[in-house]
């Protein structure tokens, strides 16, 4: 309660009694606060007043107290000690509360605050509301009233508060001790240290919030990618093992009702499959060893051939190990293994459509050129397992309804699958890039898994998976060899896997040109003795249409048996200038008169109202159009210009056997191959040069319908393909490929990538090329 | 053959034309061609003996590679042959018949 017994006469409004009457210490009041009540005082007629400055007690000499509270303030501050420790250095002292400088009087402080900025205001509406607050508990309470100092932390006790009216001002006393008080500059001092410092304790919070919900923030990111990290770690386990979308193909496979006689070991018991039947819940029906019938549910299935995958990943990983084939090198059976060879190639070399087919993989065979820029990629395709899209073109007539089916066969069938022979050959590759790359003992066990896994996924269609995980394998294995990063690891390594891979072919394999013809020879023996080796039921009418268009290979009755079996050489060639099959040997072309050549680049015709220049021989064209050299004593003898001959049109241009003849494009061959078998210059490494681009731009040109349907049909398929080009935009491309642009160069020999094998190419002659390029300039 | 009959049928019931079954068995040979060349080049190790084979006629150069293949991959060159044929076809057909199960699932 406010003790509002205690009241003294002298003090006015005075809320309490002063008990030492107007003796009191004004340890740490501000001397602006002591002036204004000791020129109250004075006023008054009171004794001298007295006051603490720092520790000491100061008199007031009464000639300065008499000059008024600036004299007296003025007098205090000289005395003040200028070396007065802060009061955060003594802690222990009486409080010294700091005011803030732009406070004058502590009446003017209390109750007409200086005009401060909006936030200052603020802070100094809460500082009167709360002292307002203390004055108003202590009104309502006898208690002691705890006001923490918090900026020095220390706690004044306030027992009373004194109130009185000095000029007109209304001042307060807080007492915390009998003699010692706070004046009211004092508490606004003290609660605006106290905001300020619950302030920075709140900025403190909220930066500590901040912080804290970065790190939450920080630390979420961090689980995320761990655990994308651990999913895909998990992936590539899973991946790696090929269980499981092998087991469901298996599965599937059995469902189909294929693969009858499928073995699954169920304990010791070996069960063979019998068929499908969907009429009953546990569909899958084999045998046990005793013919008894075992019916499975799906699961079971599952399970079982996932079990014999397992089985069979842990044999294929001893077969990599080279002292498990070691263990196989034996004297026995090695006889059988040739007497077999020759066995099937006979088979092949004794059946009409074998010594076809033989004689059409021969020719492919011997069509690859290590050179050619396509080639050694499909047979890095081989050893690798990949070079999809070459692969699938040799089926382009049936892609667009089957290129699910081509795809699986091709990759996870075998084709492309790790045989043994790949075995060796991709881990010898595979140990020499990691010795390029200076990878450690895992490099070739986990390149292995990856491409295993990357070649199923092609199977499927997912690509760009496969090159994904190819991707991510080659930046591990580099990487962790220590190379910079960069972004294209898996061109990288098929690079360094191509160019041991030609070396094998160039320098070993191609020196010996009979041992590569006996080797076609035997490949495609193989090939064929394999198709025919339980006989070749019904091929003969199917390929009726093909023996008839090919008389000149000779294969049946008469004709050249040189041809198979040969022992060099003997394999059909690309015909050079081929002409088209069954077709005569000059066929007039239709609105090109015979005997009429059509005129060649720069050459004048000959027509109505061209009379022979004097002086120039029949054919001899003047040096300078519209001058000839005049005769002594003569004038010069006007020559009409000759009219430029006007570019042909393309039709006319193919269908000009001196342009352009028809030519059937083989199986596996390339443009560039083809181009250099044809009288032209080694264009196969595709260089960004005139000869090139005037090579591949007019045959772009002249097969332009055939090639655009192709790249469309091959997209159809689902084969990445890239833009082909506008007609309009071909002799663009020429200009600036001949200017030496690769990437206009590129986009005209991807044009000519699918060609279709079996259909009928515009070869152009040299002489057409140049036809052709006049035709597009004009154009321009 | 048995099985690869089973994919021209398929072609025929999807109308392929003879002609185009013809040259899609061509090409499956060309391909087949390719991929046993690169098993037998596989094998050799080094120069010499494709110099050695280099040597011999025809006939007797079929045995020796044979011989050699399988004394270094461990497995006649005829059955692995014979095997590539049948995992064309096993992954043609499966592949094949899972899409026309999921065209009856739709």
């Amino acid at each position: 309660m406010f003790d509002e017994t205690a009241h003294s006469p002298e003090s006015g409004t005075e809320l309490d009694n002063d008990p030492e009457g107007r003796e009191f210490s004004a340890q740490n009041v501000h001397p602006e606060d002591q002036a204004a009540e000791l020129g109250a005082e004075e006023e008054k007629g009171g004794r001298q007043p007295l006051a603490d400055v720092g520790k000491k007690q100061v008199e007031v000499p009464k000639h300065i107290a008499s000059k008024g509270p600036e004299a007296i303030r003025e007098y205090l501050e000289a005395k003040q000690p200028k070396d007065e420790p802060s009061p955060s250095e003594t802690p222990e002292e009486e409080p010294n509360v700091p005011i803030p400088k732009d406070e004058t009087t502590a009446a003017e402080t209390e109750e007409k605050p200086q005009a401060p900025s909006l936030k200052e205001k603020s802070v100094d509406e809460r500082v009167q509301e709360q002292k307002q607050a203390i004055i108003d508990t202590k009104k309502a309470s006898r208690e002691h009233y705890e006001l923490e100092d918090k900026e020095n932390d220390r706690t004044y006790k306030i027992s009373k508060i004194t109130e009185k009216e000095v000029r007109g001002k209304t001042v307060h006393k807080f007492y915390y001790e009998k003699d010692r008080y706070l004046s009211g500059a004092n508490i606004d001092a003290i609660l605006r240290g106290n905001i300020n410092e619950e302030e920075k304790k709140a900025a403190k919070a909220a930066k500590e919030a901040g912080k804290a919900e970065k790190n939450a923030a920080r630390k979420a990111a961090d689980t995320k990618r761990t655990e994308q990290k651990e999913r895909y770690e998990a992936g590539k386990t899973r991946l790696g093992e090929g269980l499981e979308e092998s087991v469901e193909n298996q599965r599937e496979f059995l469902r189909a009702g294929h693969d009858i006689g499928y073995e699954l070991r169920r304990g010791k018991e070996a069960l063979t499959f019998e068929k499908y039947d969907p009429e009953v819940s546990n569909p899958f029906v084999f045998r046990d060893p005793n013919g008894n019938r075992q019916y499975l549910h799906e699961n079971d299935v599952d399970r079982l051939i996932k079990r014999r995958f397992e089985k069979e990943n842990k044999e294929i990983v001893a077969e990599l190990k080279p002292e498990s084939r070691a263990k196989e090198i034996t004297g026995e059976g090695l006889e059988t293994a040739g007497k077999g060879a020759k066995a099937l190639i006979e088979t092949a070399e004794k059946n009409p459509v074998g010594r076809f087919l033989m004689g059409r993989a021969k020719a492919y065979l011997e069509h690859i050129n290590p050179k050619d820029k396509e080639q050694p990629y499909y047979w890095t395709g081989f050893a690798f397992g990949f070079g999809s899209n070459i692969a699938l073109s040799l089926f382009a007539p049936v892609l667009p309804m089957l290129t699910k089916p081509l795809r699986s066969a091709i990759f996870s069938g075998g084709v492309f699958a790790i045989s043994r022979g790949v075995n060796l050959f991709l881990t010898r590759n595979l140990e020499k890039i990691g010795n390029i790359i200076g990878a450690d003992n895992n490099f070739v066990n986990d390149w292995l898994k990856t491409l295993n896994k990357a070649r199923q996924l092609e199977a499927e269609g997912k690509i760009e998976d496969s090159i994904e995980l190819r991707n991510q394998q080659s930046k591990d294995s580099f990487l962790k060899a220590g190379y910079k990063e960069r972004s294209d690891y898996w061109a990288w390594t098929q690079d360094i896997g191509r160019a041991a891979m030609i070396a094998r072919i160039e320098q070993e394999v191609a020196k010996y040109t009979g041992f590569k013809q006996k080797l076609n020879h035997i490949s495609a023996g193989f090939a064929a003795g394999n198709l025919g080796a339980t006989g070749f039921l019904g091929l003969e009418n199917l390929f009726s249409e093909a023996f008839k268009k090919m008389p000149h290979l000779g294969l049946f009755g008469g004709g050249d048996e040189a041809q198979i079996g040969a022992p060099e050489g003997a394999g059909p060639e690309v015909p050079h200038h081929a002409p088209t099959p069954g077709a005569p040997e000059h066929t007039p072309t239709p609105g090109v008169p015979e005997h009429t050549p059509t005129p060649t680049p720069g050459e004048i015709p000959e027509g109505p109202g061209v009379e022979p220049t004097p002086g120039v021989e029949p054919g001899e064209v003047p040096t300078e159009p519209g001058e000839v050299p005049i005769e002594p004593g003569g004038e010069p003898i006007p020559v009409p210009i000759p009219p430029e001959a006007p570019p042909m049109a393309i039709e006319d241009i193919i269908t000009n056997p001196e342009y352009s003849s028809a030519f059937e494009i083989p199986d596996g061959a390339t443009p560039g191959q083809v181009f250099l078998n044809n009288g032209f210059e080694d264009a196969t490494l595709w260089e960004a040069n005139e000869a090139n681009a005037h090579l591949f731009g007019a045959h772009v040109e002249a097969n332009y319908d055939m090639l655009e349907e192709m790249s469309r049909n091959v997209a159809a398929s689902g084969i990445p393909v890239e833009d082909f080009p506008a007609s309009a935009e071909i002799p663009g491309l020429i200009e600036a490929a001949s200017a030496g642009d690769a990437e206009a160069m590129h986009r005209l020999t991807e044009a000519l990538h699918y060609w279709p094998a079996g259909d009928d190419f515009n070869l152009l002659t040299p002489e057409g090329v140049q036809v052709v390029n006049k035709a597009l300039a004009a154009r321009i | 053959m048995a099985d690869l009959e089973k994919v021209i049928n398929i072609l025929k019931e999807n109308k392929v034309e003879d002609k185009v079954i013809a040259t899609f068995i061509e090409g499956l040979n060309n391909l087949l061609a390719q991929k046993i060349q690169v098993e037998l080049i596989s094998v050799l190790d080094n120069e010499k003996d494709i110099a050695r084979l280099n040597e011999l006629p025809q006939d007797q150069m079929t045995e020796e590679l044979a011989k050699v293949y399988k004394a270094k991959a461990g497995k006649d060159i005829a059955i692995v042959s014979q095997e590539i044929l049948d995992g064309f076809v096993t992954g043609f057909l499966t592949q094949y018949h899972k899409q026309k199960l999921e065209e009856k699932k739709s």
